[in-house]
C-alpha cells in the first residue's frame, strides 16, 4: 500500500506529516511547516499562465500585487448554510463576499473584473488546501499519495464533518478517517510521553486554533485514549482576537470597514495578525499597513490588547467547565493540562487556562504541529502501522429527531463513544399510511429551532396495513468519523424493506427522497391514492395538533382568533371527508396560516414552562410516534 | 439456542462464539446478527444480573481492540460496515450492562416478565415531594442524595436477589426496576442541581 499522510486542516494554517521509520514528522518545504489556510483568484489571467488561483503563501503574496479575491479563513462556514455563514462572516465584516446562490451551501463571490462573478463553495476551498498538501507530501515522499487521516475540531457536527470528506474527496485523497484535533493531538503527546515512561493518566487537551475552541478530557493508558468528554465552540478563536484588533486600528483612524475596498480589509486582516502574533514575546509592537497606497502607523501593548480581547476570553471558561462537568471530574482529578493551537501561545490564553483548571498547562509540545503528527500517526495505524494503538472517541453533540410540537427527542446523547447506534420504532396512525417524515437535528437544545438540522427525510413504500400495525424500526449509525446513517426496515410484514440514506448539508429534500424513492419500489401503489391518504395524515396530525393547543393554552387566544381557528378547523374535518387532495390542501394550509401566531405564542409559553420547571421530563412527554 | 448462522463471505458455521467478530475459517469481519444479547457481545457465558464494573470495562475495551473499524481500514467495503455495526453493538452491550436500570430491564424483558409496575399512590406523592425538594435552594443535597443511593442500591439488591437466585415474584422484580427508575430521576435532579465548579 501507498504512504498515508496526517493532514491538520486549520483555520488560518493547515500542515501535513507523515511517518518515517516509525516517527512522525512534519513535511515542510522551509523551516516553517505551516501553510495559510488562503485562497487567490486573480481577476484577469492568461490560460497559458496555468492555474488560475494560488494556494497558501502564494496566494497571500498574490493578492498583495495583483487584483483578484483572496478567500481567507474559510473553515469557519464550511458545512453552513449562507444564512448562518453570513452571521459568522459579519463579525469581521467580511459577509459582502458571500453571494445567495444557494441557501443551503454558503458560497464566495469570485469577481472577474469586469461585473461577472463566479462563486466557490468552502468545501472547494478546502479541496483545493488539501490539494496543496497531496502535493507537498508527493513532493517530499516522491511517490503519489492517496490516503489520508484529515482532522477536524471535535465539536464539528455532523454536516461540517461531511463537508470535510467531500473536500477530501474533491482533492483527490481516499479519507481513511476524520479525527477529532484534540484527541489527535493527544496522540501525538501522550505517545511521545510514552516513551518516557510517564504517559498514564488523565489529560484535559485545551486547543485554541484559529477560528473554532476545543476541550476534550480524555484518558491514556498503555496505547488506549479513551476521550470521556468533550465540549467546545466552532466559531471562537485567535481570529476573534484579530477582528477585535481590526475593530481598533479602524476607529484608532477613523475608518469605517464598508468604505474600505476588499483588498484592503483583507491586508487589515493580515497586519492585525501580525501585531498579535508580536504581542506574544513583546509587551508592545507597531504596525504599518497600506490602504489605498496610503501608509498607516499603529502601536498596541500587550495590556490594551488584553483589554480588547476580553470579551472573547470569557467565552472559554464555560465549555471546560462542561467537559469537566460530564465526565464527572475536578480539576484536581487531572494529571495534565496540554495546550494546542496556536492562539493558545496569547499570555492571556495561557494564564486563563492556568486558572480554569488550577495547574500550569504543560508546553513541552509545539502546538502547531501536535495536530498533525497525531493525525499521521493515525493515518499510519489505518494503513497496518502500530496495533496496539486505539483511539475511542465521542459524538460531541447529542443526535434527535423531532416530535410532535417541535420538541427534539434524543436518542444518542452527547458524549456516546462512536461509532454507536440507537433504534427508534415508528408506527403508523392512519389505515394504509405508506410514508412518513422524520426530521433528524443535532444539538443540547429541546426544542427543533434551537439545534442544527441535519436533515428532512420521508420513509415511503410502508405496506398499506391498518392504523398501528406498520411498525417501522430506524436505525441512526454514528461511524467512526461522526458521520450518520440512516436506515428503515419495516417489521411486520416479513418482507421487510430497507431503506438507506444519508441527509447532509449539500443534498435538498428532493434530492434525498429522489434517492429514496429509487431505493423502493412503488410499481404497485397507485400513487394518487397514497398522496391523497399522505395528505390526510398530515391534516389529522394538524388538527390534533391544534385542538391540544387550544385545550391546553385557552388563554393564548383572543376570542375572534378562537372564531378563526374553530371555523378553518371544522372547513379541514369537512375536506377530509371528500377525496379531493386539493382540496384537502387548501383547506390544511388555511388552518396551517391562521394558526402560526398561535403557535409561537405557545412556543414562548413552554419554553418559559420549561425553564421555570428545569426537569423537561416532567413537562413534556416524549411522543416517540410520528 | 443459537441458530446456525453462517459467514455471509465463506459459508462456514458461526460455530460455539454466539456473536464471533471475524470468521473462524476466512477471517472476515462477521455481521451483528438483529437484537444480539449485550452479554454474548462482551463474551459472558451466564447472564447474571450481578456484574463486576471493573471486569465488565476491561472486557469492553477488550473487545473495542479486536473489533474498532480501525484495525479494518483496509479491508472491503462491506467487511468496514460490519466492523462499525461491531464495534456499535459493543458500545451498547456495555451501555446497557453498565446501567443497573437497563441491565434489570433487558434481563426481565427476556425472561417475559414485566419490567414496569404502577406504583402505590404514596410512593409518587413521596418521588413528587423529593423531585420539589431537590430543587429548592435549601436542600441538604448532601444528605438527601445519600438517602436516595441508600435506597437506590436497597433495592438493586432485591433485583439481584429476583434475577439471579429466583427468590421474588415477577411483580416484585418489576416494582423495583421501577422503583429504581425514580430513584435515579431524583439522583439526576440533584446533581443538575449542583453548583459548577
Amino acid at each position: 500500500m501507498s504512504k498515508s499522510i496526517g493532514i491538520d486542516l486549520g483555520t488560518t494554517y493547515s500542515l501535513v506529516a507523515t511517518v518515517q521509520d516509525g516517527e512522525a514528522q512534519i513535511l515542510k518545504d522551509n523551516a516553517d511547516g505551516r501553510i495559510p489556510s488562503a485562497l487567490f483568484v486573480a481577476e484577469q489571467y492568461e490560460a497559458s499562465q496555468g492555474a488560475p488561483y494560488a494556494v497558501g503563501r502564494a496566494a497571500l503574496a498574490k493578492a498583495k500585487i495583483e487584483p483578484g479575491t483572496l478567500l481567507l479563513s474559510t473553515k469557519r462556514v464550511i458545512g453552513k448554510g449562507y444564512e448562518s455563514a453570513h452571521r459568522i462572516l459579519a463579525q469581521s465584516n467580511r459577509e459582502g463576499q458571500l453571494l445567495n446562490r444557494d441557501s443551503r451551501l454558503a458560497q464566495f463571490r469570485i469577481s472577474d473584473g469586469s461585473g461577472g462573478d463566479d462563486v466557490v463553495s468552502a468545501v472547494e476551498v478546502a479541496a483545493a488546501v488539501l490539494k496543496h498538501l497531496k502535493e507537498r507530501a508527493e513532493d517530499h515522499l516522491g511517490e503519489p499519495v492517496e490516503h489520508a487521516v484529515i482532522t477536524v475540531p471535535a465539536y464539528f457536527d455532523e454536516t461540517q464533518r461531511q463537508a470535510t470528506r467531500d473536500a477530501g474527496r474533491l482533492a483527490g485523497l481516499n479519507v481513511m478517517r476524520l479525527l477529532a484535533e484534540p484527541t489527535a493531538a493527544a496522540v501525538a503527546y501522550g505517545l511521545d510521553r510514552e516513551a518516557e515512561q510517564r504517559g498514564k493518566g488523565t489529560y484535559v487537551v485545551f486547543d485554541l486554533g484559529g477560528g473554532t475552541f476545543d476541550v476534550s478530557v480524555l484518558d491514556f493508558d498503555n496505547g488506549l485514549f479513551r476521550v470521556k468528554a468533550t465540549c467546545g465552540d466552532t466559531a471562537l478563536g485567535g481570529d476573534d482576537f484579530d477582528d477585535a484588533v481590526v475593530s481598533w486600528m479602524l476607529a484608532e483612524k477613523n475608518l469605517s470597514a464598508s468604505e474600505l475596498r476588499e483588498a484592503d480589509r483583507s491586508q487589515l486582516i493580515l497586519g492585525a495578525r501580525r501585531l498579535k502574533e508580536e504581542l506574544t514575546p513583546r509587551a508592545e509592537a507597531e504596525i504599518q499597513v497600506a490602504l489605498s497606497g496610503k501608509k498607516y502607523d499603529w502601536s498596541l501593548t500587550r495590556g490594551a490588547f488584553e483589554g480588547l480581547i476580553r470579551p472573547i476570553l470569557e467565552r472559554l471558561a464555560e465549555p471546560c467547565a462542561k467537559a469537566l462537568s460530564d465526565a464527572q471530574l475536578k480539576p484536581s482529578d487531572l494529571d495534565g493540562v496540554i495546550l494546542v493551537g496556536g492562539s493558545t501561545r496569547v499570555p492571556a490564553v495561557r494564564q486563563l487556562a492556568k486558572t480554569i483548571f488550577d495547574r500550569d498547562p504543560l508546553v513541552d509540545a509545539h502546538p502547531d504541529e501536535v495536530v498533525a503528527l497525531g493525525a499521521s500517526l493515525q493515518a499510519d495505524l489505518l494503513n497496518g502501522g502500530d496495533q496496539d494503538l486505539l483511539l475511542l472517541d465521542v459524538t460531541p453533540l447529542s443526535l434527535g429527531i423531532e416530535t410532535m410540537g417541535g420538541v427534539v427527542d434524543k436518542l444518542i446523547p452527547r458524549n456516546s463513544t462512536i461509532p454507536c447506534k440507537a433504534t427508534h420504532t415508528f408506527t403508523t396512525y392512519m389505515d394504509n399510511q405508506t410514508a412518513m417524515d422524520i426530521h433528524v437535528v443535532q444539538g443540547e437544545r429541546e426544542t427543533v429551532a434551537n439545534v442544527k438540522s441535519l436533515g428532512r427525510f420521508k420513509l415511503t413504500g410502508i405496506p398499506p396495513l391498518a392504523a398501528g400495525l406498520a411498525r417501522v424500526a430506524v436505525e441512526f449509525t454514528l461511524d467512526a468519523d461522526g458521520l450518520l446513517t440512516v436506515t428503515a426496515q419495516e417489521e411486520s410484514t416479513g418482507t421487510a424493506q430497507s431503506i438507506e440514506i444519508k441527509p447532509s448539508y449539500g443534498l435538498t429534500d428532493e434530492e434525498v427522497e429522489a434517492m429514496l424513492m429509487a431505493s423502493i419500489d412503488n410499481a404497485e401503489a397507485d400513487v394518487e391514492a397514497r398522496l391523497l391518504i399522505d395528505t390526510k395524515v398530515e391534516a389529522e396530525r394538524l388538527l390534533s395538533v391544534v385542538h391540544k393547543a387550544i385545550s391546553e393554552h385557552p388563554e393564548l387566544l383572543g376570542a375572534e382568533e378562537t372564531q378563526i381557528i374553530q371555523k378553518a378547523m371544522q372547513d379541514l374535518s369537512e375536506a377530509m371527508k371528500a377525496e379531493d387532495r386539493s382540496v384537502l390542501t387548501k383547506a390544511k394550509e388555511a388552518l396551517d396560516k391562521c394558526t402560526v401566531d398561535f403557535a409561537g405564542r405557545r412556543m414562548d409559553a413552554s419554553m418559559a414552562e420549561v425553564l421555570k420547571n428545569k426537569n423537561v421530563n416532567e413537562v413534556v412527554s416524549p411522543e416517540a410516534e410520528s | 439456542m443459537t441458530q446456525n448462522i453462517r459467514c455471509w463471505s465463506c459459508e462456514t458455521e458461526w460455530g460455539d462464539d454466539p456473536q464471533p467478530i471475524v470468521c473462524r475459517s476466512c477471517k472476515k469481519v462477521q455481521k451483528i446478527r438483529p437484537g444480539v444479547n449485550p452479554y454474548w457481545v462482551l463474551g459472558y457465558a451466564e447472564t447474571p444480573y450481578s456484574l463486576d464494573p471493573e471486569e465488565l470495562e476491561s472486557r469492553w475495551i477488550k473487545r473495542s481492540r479486536k473489533c474498532h473499524p480501525d484495525r479494518f481500514a483496509t479491508r472491503e467495503a462491506q467487511e468496514r460496515r460490519h466492523a462499525v455495526e461491531q464495534m456499535a453493538a459493543t458500545n451498547d452491550a456495555y451501555k446497557i450492562l453498565q446501567s443497573d436500570i437497563a441491565r434489570g430491564a433487558y434481563l426481565l424483558e427476556q425472561k417475559e416478565w414485566p419490567t414496569e409496575a404502577f406504583p402505590p399512590e404514596s410512593f409518587l406523592v413521596e418521588m413528587m415531594e423529593a423531585q420539589e425538594e431537590a430543587h429548592e435552594p435549601s436542600c441538604d443535597r448532601k444528605e438527601m442524595r445519600k438517602r436516595f443511593e441508600a435506597r437506590f442500591s436497597a433495592d438493586r439488591e432485591v433485583l439481584m436477589h429476583a434475577l439471579d437466585s429466583g427468590g421474588l415474584a415477577p411483580e416484585e422484580a418489576a416494582a423495583a426496576l421501577t422503583r429504581l427508575r425514580y430513584y435515579r430521576r431524583v439522583l439526576d435532579a440533584l446533581s443538575e442541581q449542583t453548583p459548577e465548579i
